[in-house]
């Protein structure tokens, strides 16, 4: 070569290069359209049981909740392994099933029973209740970018692989919500970080993202052991990878059964009692 | 279809002795065969028509043959030498002197010719395709680095694991199925930076043979394909080098005699670049990115009759986000190979090998800190005989393999834990090609293969839901099972015409170190099994047959071939597991089987300013698995109906050379929803089947150009210049669903392409 070529035609051709790699754009699918399938989330906790029906919808349909009337048909019911049993009251307002005369308590196992033409069971029991040690707001890094974690501890259930499950609520609506193992942890207080928003998420505060935080927010925690099933069913759902779908607890329906009794932690979220790692 | 058997094999051979004829002899054809020096070459193979006739040369070079009345095709063979191919005419006897020139580094000495089709003709293995390191040299490259792995996936049957990738699949199977050696040592992951380039530098390659359809008996341990790499043997008699600088990398190479004609020397190296520019950013500059690779090689000729060689290659990637993650691989393996020229017919080859690949990840996500190291240390002694006669080419063998395959050893935050095995694998084949009659060569071998499991760690018994049941401590030097196939191998050659054979053959091949892969192509994170009381050997078998037609003395090529291949114990993690879930493989995966079947078509052109080849392949590959897809059949992830590669190479004046590459294949197969629910006031998809729907169908076209020139120094600069997807063409490489609330159905899909053009420019000297 004649002359020596300079640092800058190199930085030129590695930017043009990477500029020209990966892209992303909105594809039209042609969906195949499948019979609507029924799906049940029945939660019994230490307060009583509470249970949403639901169905499947096409891809190129908005999801769509069925009517007072069609659910008002439904029968979902709960029965223990002592032989009692609870029909669940079906509420207008919040689309839901209720039952308080049956609880989640430890050694018992459990069964619910959704009927419309046919029935659907599942059956599922609590694991030994988790203990609560400690959360805390924090901003922490992550390559260029600041984060937002929610992190929590709870106790391990010593000496047996532990799955749990946690919900957080915002201004008493479910905002996150996720499974765990004590893989790590064993024994241990099992920490979770909770990615909630980033700073770009925060400063820009658009009205329609759901995950910006504000100040005010009221946040409360549920932690609950789960068996393994139920595990299963909800990290693959969380996962869902490679197009698998989670093995139903129910017969013949999606769903599950999800017997717990929950730790729970309040707070008011205020942005000037977030830690700074 | 049911399982063939080996009954295939007894109705071959009976098809071959119904064929079987005499010949009869009229004069005598004889000669000695010389290396460029005029010294006589012990132990060079010398056929007459295609093999009809073969015979080593004696101690002083000599060789004799009785033949009839006539012109004969006779060819000379040696390592290191470029073939000789002559016809000759036989009207009395005849004493011919026979002169092979050595091979040297220069590429454009190893020129694109009929050879290879005529070669074609006369093999009787069917399936086997010779990869033209020169031809590899002319055709385009990504990001102007030339790669034997992409080079092959333009040919009929094989196919890229994704956009970009080195990995290759054969005949629906997937790129774990393959077996990759280099020297005859194997290379277990031979992909850099994420498999995006092939671990071989081919400034030090000689040939490379993929066997995609029946593997001789000579090889084991795959169940798709064999690619059979040959590093170059170092030159005995001259100083050669080359320096080459690209986008991405830069590498040099230089041979030469330690000792003239005698011991010689051969190192080539390349480093990758990238992190240099990252340094001169400030967000990256504490980041990792680059690869290298180190081969050298040593020959020696011991004797007339012993040559010796000592091959080494060292493979590396460092990749690493400050504080997040790191992912480092590394490939070593060394070959110590010699071949001992016995008598005038019969050669001898002692190969001794070791391969150690290494793999290192580690990520820290929010204080949760993970780490995983892997490795499969590989040892491997080998003795292989040939045997010629008249009539025959026998070769017998044996190979004694041992294995320490750590699947992961791994700490996640507190806990560490680690799974290793060892195992041993011995192997011995007795193979034989015959020349039954002028028209008809048969290539008949079965492979005995003997794994055992061994002990000094952990095994298991397992329930349906793949819990453990009970736990073994099996001692070190106890065998904890042990398998045993017998595996068949063989081929028909019926030449209906000089310029026309009909190929057919049966196979059954078995492996027992498989990867399991989360991600859909070859990665650093991918867990290996072997085979153990719970993982079974994965086994293959496949029929095909074919024909190859020669136009124009070799210039032009036709050929076509089908196949229907079955394969039991393929191994996919379970839903919802991947790398991370268990430290016991054997508890995150599920066996099942495959089968793939389709047709393949090579139109060649060897000859002239222009060559270049067609490829068409129509194939179905499908597997089914328990637990997967509800027991059912379902299209597997590397199925693609239809793939064309054309590949065209013109040399243009005043030392030009262009060439194109158009590839088309029919979109992937993938999963996709087609229902969707509510849970927990979130969206999730339901699917009715793996692998259901289609990606939009690939296709690209990629361009280069280069100039050569010699200079009076005797300096050879070449400047190419290159684009790949000249036009630009979103091709998707991943497709993903999420909520939408600006779309009326609630839901978008987003294609999401890998590279769109991708331009490249290089530049190398020779001397």
């Amino acid at each position: 070569m004649k002359k020596p070529v300079s640092h800058n035609i190199f930085i030129f051709a590695a930017v043009f290069m990477v500029a020209m790699l990966s892209c992303t754009h909105q594809i039209d699918v042609d969906y195949k359209s499948v019979a609507k399938q029924w799906v049940v989330e029945a939660n019994l906790s230490d307060e009583g049981t509470l249970a949403k029906v639901s169905k499947t919808v096409d891809m190129t349909d908005t999801v769509m909740h069925l009517s007072t009337e069609q659910l008002q048909d439904l029968k979902v019911s709960v029965y223990d392994d002592n032989g009692a049993s609870e029909s669940l009251v079906f509420d207008e307002k919040d689309g839901l099933f209720h039952g308080s005369a049956i609880k989640a308590e430890e050694g018992k196992s459990y069964k619910v029973v959704f009927t419309e033409a046919e029935e659907h069971t599942a059956s599922s029991y609590p694991i030994k209740a988790t203990e609560f040690v400690d959360a805390k707001w924090q901003w922490t890094k992550m390559f260029t970018i600041k984060v937002l974690l929610f992190k929590f501890s709870v106790k391990d259930i010593p000496n047996e692989a532990t799955y749990f499950r946690y919900r957080i609520y915002r201004n008493g609506k479910i905002y996150k919500w996720s499974v765990f193992r004590d893989q790590g942890f064993q024994n241990r207080d099992v920490v979770v970080n909770v990615n909630c928003m980033t700073e770009e998420q925060m400063k820009k505060n658009d009205p329609d993202d759901e995950q910006v935080l504000h100040d005010g927010d009221e946040i409360r925690l549920e932690v609950a052991t789960i068996n393994r099933v139920t595990y299963d069913f909800l990290h693959v759902l969380k996962s869902s990878r490679n197009g698998a779908n989670p093995v139903s607890m129910f017969a013949n329906a999606l769903g599950y059964f999800a017997v717990y009794i929950p730790v729970k932690y309040e707070c008011v979220f205020q942005l000037s009692n977030v830690l700074e790692k | 279809m049911q399982k063939p058997t080996t009954t295939y094999v007894y109705v071959l051979l009976a098809f071959a002795l119904l064929l079987c004829a005499g010949s009869t002899f009229a004069a005598k054809l004889s000669g000695t065969v010389y290396d460029s020096q005029g010294e006589a070459l012990v132990g060079a193979l010398v056929k007459v028509d295609n093999g009809k006739h073969a015979v080593l040369t004696g101690p002083d070079g000599g060789f004799s043959f009785e033949v009839s009345d006539g012109t004969h095709n006779i060819t000379a063979e040696f390592m290191g030498c470029d073939p000789y191919d002559k016809r000759v005419n036989t009207s009395a006897d005849k004493h011919i002197r026979i002169t092979l020139q050595e091979k040297t580094t220069d590429l454009d000495e190893v020129v694109v010719s009929a050879t290879a089709t005529r070669e074609k003709l006369k093999e009787v293995q069917i399936g086997v395709e010779k990869v033209a390191i020169a031809e590899l040299a002319k055709t385009p490259s990504f990001l102007g680095e030339n790669d034997i792995m992409k080079s092959i996936q333009t040919l009929p049957g094989v196919s890229a694991e994704s956009e970009g990738a080195t990995g290759f699949q054969v005949r629906g199977g997937t790129s774990a199925q393959n077996l990759v050696l280099l020297d005859n040592a194997t290379i277990y992951n031979a992909g850099h930076l994420l498999g995006f380039f092939s671990t071989f530098n081919d400034n030090i390659l000689a040939n490379a043979s993929l066997y995609k359809g029946l593997i001789p008996a000579n090889y084991g341990g795959a169940t798709s394909s064999v690619l059979d790499i040959y590093t170059k043997m170092s030159n005995m008699h001259r100083y050669h080098g080359s320096v080459s600088v690209g986008l991405l990398s830069a590498k040099a190479s230089v041979e030469g005699p330690i000792v003239k004609d005698k011991l010689a020397f051969s190192v080539a190296a390349r480093r990758s670049y990238l992190d240099l520019f990252l340094k001169l950013t400030d967000d990256y500059k504490d980041n990792v990115l680059n690869f290298y690779d180190i081969n050298a090689r040593v020959d020696w000729k011991a004797s007339k009759k012993d040559r010796l060689f000592l091959s080494f290659i060292y493979t590396r990637d460092n990749m690493g986000l400050v504080d997040i993650s790191n992912m480092d691989c590394s490939n070593l393996a060394w070959t110590l190979d010699w071949r001992r020229t016995i008598n005038e017919h019969w050669r001898n080859a002692l190969t001794a090998s070791m391969t150690y690949y290494d793999s290192n990840t580690g990520a820290k996500i929010f204080d949760n800190n993970y780490e995983i190291g892997s490795y499969i240390h590989e040892y491997k002694l080998r003795e292989s005989a040939v045997l010629h006669t008249a009539h025959h080419t026998a070769r017998a063998g044996a190979e004694i393999k041992l294995f320490g395959l750590q699947s992961a050893d791994w700490t996640i935050n507190f806990l560490k834990q680690r799974e290793k095995r060892n195992a041993f694998e011995a192997s011995a084949w007795l193979a034989d090609d015959w020349s039954v009659t002028k028209k008809l060569d048969v290539s008949a071998g079965v492979r005995f293969v003997v794994f055992g499991v061994l002990g000094g760690s952990p095994y298991y018994d397992l329930d349906n839901e793949l819990n453990i049941v009970k736990t073994y401590n099996p001692s070190s030097t106890e065998l904890v099972k042990s398998y045993f196939n017998v595996e068949p191998r063989v081929s028909l050659n019926y030449k209906v015409l000089d310029n026309l054979s009909l190929k057919a053959g049966y196979s059954l091949t078995s492996q027992n170190l498989q990867a399991i892969r989360n991600a859909g192509t070859t990665m650093p994170i991918d867990r290996y099994v072997m085979s153990s009381n719970i993982v079974e050997p994965q086994t293959a078998h496949q029929v095909s047959a074919g024909g190859i037609l020669s136009l124009k003395d070799g210039g032009w090529e036709v050929s076509a071939e089908g196949y229907y291949k079955e394969i039991d114990n393929v191994y996919d993690y379970v839903d919802g597991k991947y790398f991370f879930s268990e430290i016991e493989m054997e508890r995150i995966i599920r066996g099942g089987r495959g089968r793939s079947y389709g047709m393949e078509v090579l139109l060649k052109k060897s000859l002239g300013k222009l060559t270049g080849w067609v490829g068409y392949t129509l194939s179905w590959a499908q597997n089914k698995i328990n637990g997967i897809n509800n027991g059912n059949w379902y299209y597997a992830s590397n199925d693609r109906r239809h793939d064309v590669s054309i590949v065209l190479m013109y040399d243009l004046p005043r030392h030009w050379e262009i060439s194109a590459l158009w590839m088309f294949n029919t979109g992937q197969a993938y999963s996709a929803p087609s229902a969707k629910y509510t849970i927990d006031d979130n969206t999730y998809y339901y699917y009715s089947e793996r692998n259901g729907y289609r990606m939009n169908d690939y296709h690209r076209l990629d361009i280069s150009v280069s100039h050569r020139k010699r200079t009076r120094h005797l300096l050879e600069r070449v400047w190419s210049f290159g684009f790949y997807n000249i036009y630009a063409r979103y091709n998707p490489y991943m497709i993903t669903f999420e909520d939408d609330k600006n779309s009326a159905t609630g839901t978008k899909a987003t294609q999401i392409s890998l590279f769109t053009i991708v331009p490249s420019v290089s530049f190398s000297i020779k001397f």
